[in-house]
């Protein structure tokens, strides 16, 4: 049977209170227990005093009237006695007025009753005797109360007087004073606790009942922050649990989201797993099968139970073997968390599939592999594409090695990608491949490498080509020819310039040789010009080829005008 | 220089006034008063105090310009507070240095002695020391008392004692005064009307020779309370013997001598709770117009506290001023008249005489030494301290 247990908060507040209930009565108990008997102490003292105050005032105003009967001589006067009596009597009993629950009484030679403050007092005394008492507080009953009284002797009149209380009334504050201090300490003592109740309440219950809650929803699963924050080490703690439940939430978001991830992850690796073009073979360490995607199956040409079946190393080209197993060794052995090679699988069929592995590996906590991931892409056809590639670029290579032109080709940079055998021999270096990554800068024509890069950036730049132009060019041999040369801007697939080609033919000795011509058409044409007679050629058209200087000052017309123009005479 | 002027036209004129001052006494003979005062014997004490008050009023008297601007002379003799001596000096100071007024001697039997003569002189006399009402048995209409009387000096006592619930007192007195035999009377009275049993009462005469044996009696009788009525130098015995014998009643009250500012400086620690009467005290609760002044001055004239015997002696001084004052006379039956119907106060208090002459306003009380403090414990009101037993 489960017990029931109580709410904390109740537990807490009984535990708290019950302790302070005991204290607090313990303490209430003590103080009312030493703080009344002084009080009461204190209470019959002021009372004491009142008595005796009032009957002294009695004494005084006999003391007075004998005084004043002194000073006439009249103390043996028998009417004056009366009459002094008389009025002391009548002040005496208007003392009363003055104390309240005081009465005085005026006894004569101890037993008549002079005069009383009482209504209804008796003519004689019926009280104890008081022949010896003077000025002193006794005790004792009259009738059947009990009074506390306060003596006085007047010898000159032979009278007692006497104020007293009855016990009732004398007992009344007293009593009033212990209830007042029990009511005021347990009041004091409720009032205390009520405000630690309340306080109590307020301050730590209620703040912490709304933490419980919250607690018990975060247990629950529901992540609900505590909207009203308390003050002081609740209010922290509280800002603390919503701190928390953020946290959580956002924990619980990223787990969500890695979840997410993972299921998305999970998703792709299924399709790409499932569906994808490469072949995914899963392993434990020692080789044994886990998973194969359909794709491995179709590539090796076995179904997945065949592939189950085989062993790695079984499928792999022997050739190839040694190479996997060191790779595969090191990942073991240095930690190496994935490596990639390339390597010949074995078709069921018997041919071999070239592949690019790519192995990883899924680790414990501790470090050892759980899993082997390996990745296969059927490089085959690639493979073949590269080999007529390769082949193509050879032949390309032996079309540009053969023409004498000289070809090169630049990045956007300038530096040199590539050039054909005469042009690297030309630039002072043995082969094409030393070309890479230099500039002309760098090379024979140095000299000339600004006004190349000019040339270059203005292709480049404008994407505008510059076809057969005529620049110098330093050898490595130290002389100097005279090239013709274009350059086209070079564009990748997008059309964008990426570099530029250039081309090249040494037309040194076609420059000597035009010059030459120049040198003698110019002797030729000054000799015509220097004849003195008139000389004209013409083509077998009748256009105008020569005409020289007397031609012209014969004719008016320059050889401008007339070359090119059908001669007319 | 207008200061210098002021100076010596005020010095001119004051030299005038002195001047007219001077030849106005000088046209009339001084005022004569005379008496004696006790420079020896059974009443030294109270008579020096008596004296010294007679000189103090003289210097203040004439300070004013003296009476009816007659400067006033004081001439005293020192009677040995001896009763013939002291007639016969009054008969002197009246015959012979015919003195204008006469002040009386110290104490009862000296004063019946003194008044004696003034009355056959008809001559005032105001009595400063005479609380017994014997001169006035006889008649002596020239006399006035201004004690309150021998046989009332205890009422206040005895009430206290009745108050107080004591029952027996034992009285002892030197019977050669009437002043103490008007006290023994007096005490009688009043013990009857407090209830208050007199179980021993003997008087004497030789203190020195048989107050050890009435000790005796008195401490084998154990009554709770003593009185002893007699002059200063049976009080000093007495209380040499009760110190000797180690006997002390619950109250032990003398007459006169306890009143002495130097009574517990005279006789030690058994001064303390020593009840007397006191005419009259230099307190601050004595209400009389001028007493305060006399105070201070009677202490700056004589470096003491003056008793009630001074202040008596001032009093009766007060009177004659008072009455030659009022009456412009020293003629001694105008200045008789004035005083017999003169209801005033003094420094002692309330002057108000009867037919006889008999001092019927004034009152003493009770004092009490309490830890080296003279107190007034009786009447209430004018307590200066409760009464201890």
């Amino acid at each position: 049977m489960i017990k029931k247990q109580f709410p904390f908060y109740k537990r807490i507040l009984f535990k708290l209170l019950l302790p302070v209930i005991l204290v607090g009565f313990i303490i209430s108990t003590l103080l009312v227990t030493y703080m009344s008997a002084p009080l009461e102490t204190f209470l019959k003292r002021q009372f004491d005093a009142s008595l005796s105050l009032s009957s002294i005032m009695g004494l005084r105003i006999c003391e007075e009237s004998f005084n004043y009967l002194l000073d006439l001589r009249l103390e043996k006067n028998f009417e004056m006695n009366e009459v002094m009596k008389k009025e002391a009597m009548d002040n005496i009993r208007d003392i009363s007025e003055q104390f309240p629950d005081i009465h005085l009484i005026v006894l004569q030679a101890g037993e008549l009753v002079k005069t009383s403050s009482m209504d209804n007092s008796p003519a004689t005394w019926t009280g104890p005797l008081l022949t010896d008492k003077d000025d002193t507080t006794v005790v004792f009953d009259i009738g059947t109360e009990a009074v506390r009284a306060h003596v006085q002797f007047f010898p000159f009149w032979d009278w007692h007087i006497i104020s007293f209380v009855f016990e009732k009334d004398y007992k009344a504050p007293v009593q009033m004073a212990y209830a007042i201090t029990y009511s005021s300490a347990l009041g004091v003592f409720f009032v205390v606790v009520a405000t630690l109740l309340i306080v109590f309440y307020m301050f730590i219950n209620r703040p912490l009942n709304r933490l419980i809650r919250a607690t018990d929803g975060v247990t629950d699963g529901n992540l609900i922050k505590i909207d009203t924050i308390s003050s002081g080490e609740f209010g922290h703690l509280m800002s603390s649990f919503n701190g928390m439940v953020d946290s959580l939430d956002s924990e619980k978001g990223a787990v969500r989201k890695l979840i997410h991830q993972l299921q998305e992850s999970e998703a792709m690796f299924r399709s790409q797993f499932e569906y994808g073009n490469i072949g995914i073979a899963i392993t434990t360490i020692d080789e044994q099968w886990v998973r194969a995607n359909e794709r491995l199956c179709r590539m090796l040409g076995y179904s997945e139970e065949e592939l189950f079946t085989k062993a790695w190393n079984r499928l792999v080209d022997p050739q190839d073997l040694a190479a996997w197993m060191a790779s595969f060794n090191c990942m073991l052995t240095d930690d190496f968390e994935n490596y990639e090679l390339d390597a010949q699988l074995l078709h069921k069929q018997g041919n071999v599939v070239f592949t690019q592995l790519s192995v990883s590996c899924i680790r414990n906590l501790d470090r050892s592999i759980k899993f082997v991931i390996t990745s296969v892409v059927d490089i085959t056809e690639r493979m073949k594409a590269e080999q007529t590639r390769r082949d193509t670029n050879r032949i390309l290579r032996l079309v540009l090695d053969t023409i004498p032109v000289r070809v090169f080709w630049k990045d956007r940079e300038c530096q040199y990608l590539g050039g054909n055998q005469a042009f690297s021999e030309d630039a002072g270096l043995s082969s094409p491949a030393e070309l890479i990554g230099k500039t002309d800068f760098d090379l024979a024509f140095a000299p000339q490498a600004e006004l190349f890069r000019q040339y270059d950036r203005a292709v480049i730049d404008t994407g505008e080509s510059r076809f057969f132009y005529e620049e110098q060019q330093n050898m490595p041999d130290g002389t100097i020819r005279w090239m013709l040369t274009s350059k086209v801007a070079m564009r990748d697939g997008l059309h964008n310039i990426v570099g530029l080609l250039g081309t090249y033919h040494d037309i040194t000795d076609q420059r000597k040789a035009r010059e030459e011509l120049q040198k003698l058409r110019n002797y030729l044409s000054n000799i015509i010009d220097s004849m003195p007679s008139l000389l004209v050629g013409v083509d077998r058209e009748g256009i105008v080829t020569q005409w020289n200087l007397e031609a012209k000052r014969t004719t008016g017309f320059s050889s401008k005008e007339a070359v090119g123009n059908r001669y007319s005479l | 220089m207008e200061a210098i002027l002021k100076w010596v036209v005020v010095s001119i004129l004051g030299l005038f006034l002195f001047d007219s001052i001077a030849h106005s006494a000088e046209r009339e003979p001084p005022i004569l008063i005379g008496g004696t005062v006790s420079l020896e014997g059974t009443y030294q004490e109270p008579s020096l105090m008596v004296q010294k008050a007679f000189k103090l009023w003289i210097e203040e008297v004439n300070e004013r310009g003296g009476l009816l601007g007659r400067e006033v002379k004081l001439i005293l003799y020192d009677d040995k507070s001896d009763k013939e001596l002291t007639k016969n000096l009054y008969r002197k100071l009246i015959e012979q240095d015919k003195v204008d007024l006469v002040l009386s001697p110290t104490s009862t039997p000296l004063t019946m002695s003194a008044s004696d003569i003034s009355n056959q002189h008809k001559m005032l006399m105001l009595a400063v020391a005479t609380s017994s009402g014997q001169p006035w048995q006889r008649s002596a209409r020239y006399l006035f008392q201004l004690y309150a009387p021998a046989n009332r000096q205890f009422i206040g006592l005895l009430e206290l004692m009745a108050k107080k619930r004591y029952k027996t007192v034992s009285v002892i007195y030197n019977d050669q005064s009437g002043y103490n035999l008007d006290m023994v009377e007096g005490i009688k009275e009043w013990a009857k009307i407090f209830k208050i049993d007199i179980v021993y009462q003997k008087g004497y005469q030789n203190a020195k020779k048989e107050l050890p044996g009435l000790l005796t009696e008195v401490k084998s009788v154990n009554a709770q309370g003593l009185i002893n009525s007699s002059y200063p130098l049976d009080s000093y015995e007495l209380l040499r013997l009760l110190d000797k014998g180690r006997y002390r009643p619950d109250v032990l009250a003398l007459p006169i001598v306890p009143v002495s500012p130097d009574f517990q400086k005279n006789v030690g620690s058994i001064a303390n709770h020593i009840f007397s009467p006191s005419q009259w005290e230099p307190v601050e609760r004595i209400p009389f117009p001028g007493t305060k002044k006399f105070i201070e001055d009677f202490k700056k004239f004589t470096g003491h506290m003056p008793t009630y015997h001074a202040a008596s002696a001032y009093a009766a001084c007060q009177l004659y001023e008072q009455a030659i004052n009022s009456t412009q006379t020293i003629d001694n039956t105008s200045l008789r008249d004035y005083i017999a119907v003169l209801d005033t106060a003094t420094v002692l208090g309330r002057f108000k005489v009867d037919h006889a002459g008999m001092q019927v306003g004034h009152n003493s009380f009770i004092i009490q030494w309490q830890n080296g403090k003279k107190e007034i414990v009786w009447p209430q009101k004018m307590q200066t301290a409760q009464p201890v037993f």
